[in-house]
């Protein structure tokens, strides 16, 4: 059945030095967090966990490899 | 240009809650990552992805005639269906898909404006239920090349003052500062851009919640830049999506006659022995 999604919510955090955007909704009894690397937008990680700080804790770790692997300065 | 034509090509996302399960309607999910799909989507969408089912992985092409037509036909999709396109990243993926389709001459077509991101932040139903749909009968018209430039064609365009290029990307990568966006794999030797660009990063298309900026301060955007109706455009990013979104902008809600998605982009381009390149001085 579909559901609705709830608490949506956004917000930027820095990651290892670079701008990062954190976006968490809940579905059912999980919450989503996606990361993105903001300017331009491209979504590093998807995540979900059972409560908002879980998810995004996890996201914000791999979101964390992603930069570290792919960035180069 | 009329506000008529740019309501064909956007629908607002009450429209699809309203009409969404109405049988002539397919919607099609088109994300950065099939990730996000299998997370959750509206019900009834079809999932594609851009990296297997929108290209073609050998040549570095778009879908070929016969792959789509297999795609929507497992699709449920026929030449009569209007598809509603939608994804994450204020639909760049979307705009990709969209870009295709019209290439290959599908009429009904229309982006869900705000994408993923406005479905969501509204609280609009979503389910992890993937739907299957009988096999439908689908012929591809086309191609037409007139929506897409290759190299040859911007090197021909560069140089010619009758011609616009859009480069789409960030200005850290527009300036050279970077070879891609940060926690995006490096596809290219050089950085900088196309001699005669103008920057105009796709984010400046759309608003806060993901939706697409009034067709008036769209054309500003472009006209206060040089980039007016009466050219030759060219649109280019890293690979050829967010330019998407750029064609979009131009062609389905500015209304501009001979716009093209260089899907080569930089990752062509920046590649390239001898090409010129412009960057300012460091």
């Amino acid at each position: 059945m579909p559901e609705r999604p709830e608490d949506y919510q956004e917000r930027q955090v820095s990651i290892e030095g670079h701008p990062a955007r954190l976006r968490t909704f809940r579905l059912g009894s999980l919450f989503y967090t996606s990361v993105d690397n903001v300017d331009p937008g491209g979504v590093l990680v998807r995540v979900e966990g059972s409560t908002r700080e879980e998810a995004e804790q996890r996201a914000i770790q791999e979101a964390r490899r992603e930069f570290l692997a792919y960035t180069h300065r | 240009m009329t506000e008529e034509h740019r309501a064909e090509a956007l629908v607002s996302t009450q429209w699809v809650e309203n009409h969404r399960n109405e049988t002539h309607l397919r919607l099609v999910e088109v994300d950065m990552d099939r990730e996000a799909y299998d997370q959750a989507h509206l019900e009834g969408a079809v999932g594609w992805s851009w990296q297997t089912d929108l290209c073609d992985r050998i040549r570095r092409d778009i879908i070929p005639e016969e792959a789509l037509d297999r795609l929507l036909s497992r699709s449920g999709i026929t030449n009569d269906t209007t598809i509603v396109i939608y994804g994450d990243n204020n639909n760049w993926f979307a705009c990709w898909a969209y870009w295709q389709l019209s290439i290959y001459g599908h009429r009904k077509l229309r982006i869900m404006d705000g994408g993923r991101k406005k479905w969501i932040a509204e609280g609009r139903p979503l389910t992890k239920e993937v739907p299957t749909y009988p096999a439908a009968h689908y012929m591809t018209r086309g191609p037409d090349v007139r929506l897409r430039a290759f190299l040859p064609d911007v090197m021909r365009l560069m140089a010619q003052s009758s011609s616009s290029l859009v480069d789409a990307r960030t200005l850290d990568e527009f300036t050279g500062r970077v070879l891609a966006p940060a926690g995006a794999p490096e596809t290219c030797q050089r950085g900088g851009h196309i001699p005669g660009a103008v920057s105009i990063p796709w984010d400046q298309n759309c608003r806060q919640d993901g939706s697409f900026k009034s067709r008036e301060e769209l054309a500003r955007l472009y006209e206060s830049r040089g980039v007016t109706p009466d050219k030759d455009v060219v649109a280019y990013c890293r690979i050829g999506e967010r330019s998407s979104l750029t064609w979009f902008v131009l062609k389905e809600l500015l209304g501009y006659e001979r716009v093209r998605n260089y899907d080569g982009s930089w990752t062509e381009w920046g590649n390239l022995v001898r090409a010129p390149v412009e960057r300012p001085p460091r």
